[in-house]
């Protein structure tokens, strides 16, 4: 049984930043909330999402599995919930989960919604937790990253973020043209001083810089031709989402 | 040939992904063997141009390297240098036995039966190596000159940092000491899997040193040593599990020193102290495309437009996505 009531704003920022990776995927309700792990079709990016059940007006849920593992597994068309939720003014959501229908009731106002669940076994399985360890990391302004990356945009495809001693910098580099942001330790909310530097996608960035717009700041973790790792929060820190982006590799 | 102790080991399959944007020291030798024994027409002759020289080697390092390149592998080959005097007993045996395999060959009537003996009768001459050498440098991959045993220097360079792995076919570079060995980097075929063995995970798992290792290779015969008759690896490996060194073996079993082990001391110490150079330079470089094609589609013969695909396939590979699936 799962059944809960939360903002329509709060709600429609997490699917946000579920969208910029997957359109579709598992995800498990458990007594501390709605947890997601997922990869890309193209297996360059991993989302881990947690909404956390105080970030509800009200959430219950008690586990109906038998396997005793307390918690229960949907597969769901986030693209699709989205476009709808979008659509709903900013009353209150409630969601109702009929595990038997295999369908999630969604109440917005006046408007009733009924999603048909996908089958979980047609979704891929979720990733294994990585386990890796960044040398460097960074919290800085949402908005000041964001910048950096609407102006790269106009330059070219990748990007490399790197520190330089105590100076994190984003360098985009085009055909013709250079564009560098760097700031100081002082700068910064938080700096570890290393020498590392990696070069990303930009269409990965991109799509997710549009999902932590609503942060207020986000941590990056970075080493050298290493994934980055990518934190921030919403719903009052009651959600927690994690990119993590695979390097560009250039060889010599 | 290498030492025969690939029974005991348990290589992990891996993908061309996960090698991606990682250095690997080729065994120079080794793959120029192969490419030398598998591209072949279907009657077992040698790819050969129009003067009737060999240029197998040639058609691998450029169409094979192009693959590797274009998934994002960076490579490094690693050239023999002068055979240790051990090692030229085995030279002089492999000699005579390509010989008696050339003999065959020529005499083989059915196809099959005559590409069994090509393959074997497959041999490396000076100039195979230096035109190898040549082209690598036009298309702007570095090669190492060892000392010794390419192998040897190989491991090194993955010691040191330099490289992330050494490829080839056989397991001497484990005896030399690399962490990380892959094979099958080279072959074409779908149905060859990628393999990798690890030094590390092998000692934890088997319970016994890199020094233990190379002993228990004595037992079975490597490039060095012919290794007690009958003894494969794995009854190898119940000996140094028991007695951990070939001293301990002599002095506590019935097993006694004969002359395929006679030697042990010596060819201990090769696998264990090397000799390699520290003087080399990694550096890759857009290839040379009009000598690229004037030793290949001049000089011998390679349709130009197979080329030039090729080493469009080497210069575009600037930046490659990763795989998150590498780092999970």
């Amino acid at each position: 049984m799962f059944e809960a009531k939360i903002d329509a704003t709060a709600l429609r920022e997490c699917l946000e930043t579920v969208t910029a990776i997957v359109d579709e995927g598992k995800l498990r309700i458990t007594d501390e909330g709605l947890k997601l792990r997922a990869v890309d079709p193209a297996n360059v990016s991993m989302i881990s999402f947690v909404l956390q059940s105080d970030a509800f007006d009200e959430f219950h849920f008690s586990c109906e599995s038998e396997e005793g593992d307390n918690e229960t597994e949907i597969g769901m068309d986030f693209v699709k919930l989205l476009g709808i939720l979008g659509i709903g003014g900013k009353e209150d959501i409630e969601l109702k989960l009929d595990e038997h229908a295999q369908k999630v009731y969604i109440r917005m106002g006046s408007l009733a919604y009924t999603h048909s669940l996908l089958d979980p076994a047609s979704l891929r399985k979720e990733p294994k937790v990585p386990e890796l360890e960044f040398p460097a990391q960074v919290i800085i302004e949402t908005e000041e990253f964001r910048r950096a990356i609407r102006a790269a945009e106009k330059i070219g495809d990748n990007i490399v973020l790197g520190v330089d001693g105590e100076e994190f910098f984003m360098e985009a580099e085009g055909e013709m043209d250079k564009l560098r942001l760097g700031l100081t330790k002082e700068q910064l909310i938080h700096l570890t001083p290393k020498t590392v530097s990696s070069l990303y996608s930009l269409e990965y960035i991109s799509a997710m810089s549009k999902g932590m717009s609503h942060a207020e700041n986000i941590t990056l973790n970075l080493g050298e031709k290493y994934p980055m790792q990518l934190d921030f929060e919403l719903a009052e820190g009651k959600a927690k989402i994690s990119y993590l982006l695979a390097p560009r590799i250039e060889s010599e | 040939m290498g030492t025969s102790i690939g029974g005991i080991l348990e290589p992990v399959k891996t993908t061309f992904n996960a090698l991606s944007g990682k250095t690997v020291a080729v065994d120079a030798y080794n793959t120029l063997y192969q490419f030398l024994a598998i591209i072949r027409q279907p009657d077992g002759t040698p790819l050969t141009d129009s003067s009737g020289r060999a240029t197998s080697h040639l058609s691998g390092l450029i169409y094979r390297t192009a693959n590797l390149m274009e998934k994002g592998i960076k490579l490094v080959f690693v050239f023999d240098g002068k055979p240790s005097d051990l090692k030229a007993g085995v030279i002089r045996n492999r000699s005579e036995r390509r010989e008696e395999a050339r003999r065959r060959w020529e005499e083989a009537e059915v196809p099959e039966e005559a590409l069994k003996y090509a393959k074997a009768s497959t041999r490396i001459d000076a100039t195979i190596v230096e035109e190898a050498k040549q082209l690598l440098t036009y298309m702007g991959i570095p090669h190492v000159q060892a000392l010794s045993e390419g192998e040897a220097q190989a491991a090194y360079m993955v010691i040191e940092g330099d490289a992330e792995f050494v490829c080839s076919q056989d397991y001497d570079s484990l005896l030399f000491g690399a962490p990380v060995v892959i094979r099958n980097l080279s072959a074409q075929r779908k149905n060859t899997k990628l393999e990798v063995i690890d030094l590390n995970e092998f000692e934890k798992k088997r319970g016994i040193s890199r020094e233990e290792l190379v002993d228990l290779a004595i037992l079975v015969g490597t490039d060095f040593n012919e290794g007690i008759r009958g003894v494969g690896a794995k009854t190898a490996l119940k000996l140094i599990k028991k007695y951990h060194s070939i001293e301990e073996l002599i002095a506590k079993s019935k097993i006694e020193v004969d002359a395929g082990i006679e030697d042990y001391e010596l060819v201990r110490d090769i696998f264990l102290h090397p000799e390699v150079t520290e003087s080399y330079e990694l550096k890759w470089v857009a290839p040379d495309d009009a000598k690229v094609k004037e030793l290949l589609c001049e000089e011998h013969g390679f349709a130009e437009e197979r080329v030039s695909k090729a080493l469009e396939r080497i210069s575009m590979l600037k930046v490659k996505q990763g795989s998150i699936e590498q780092w999970l």
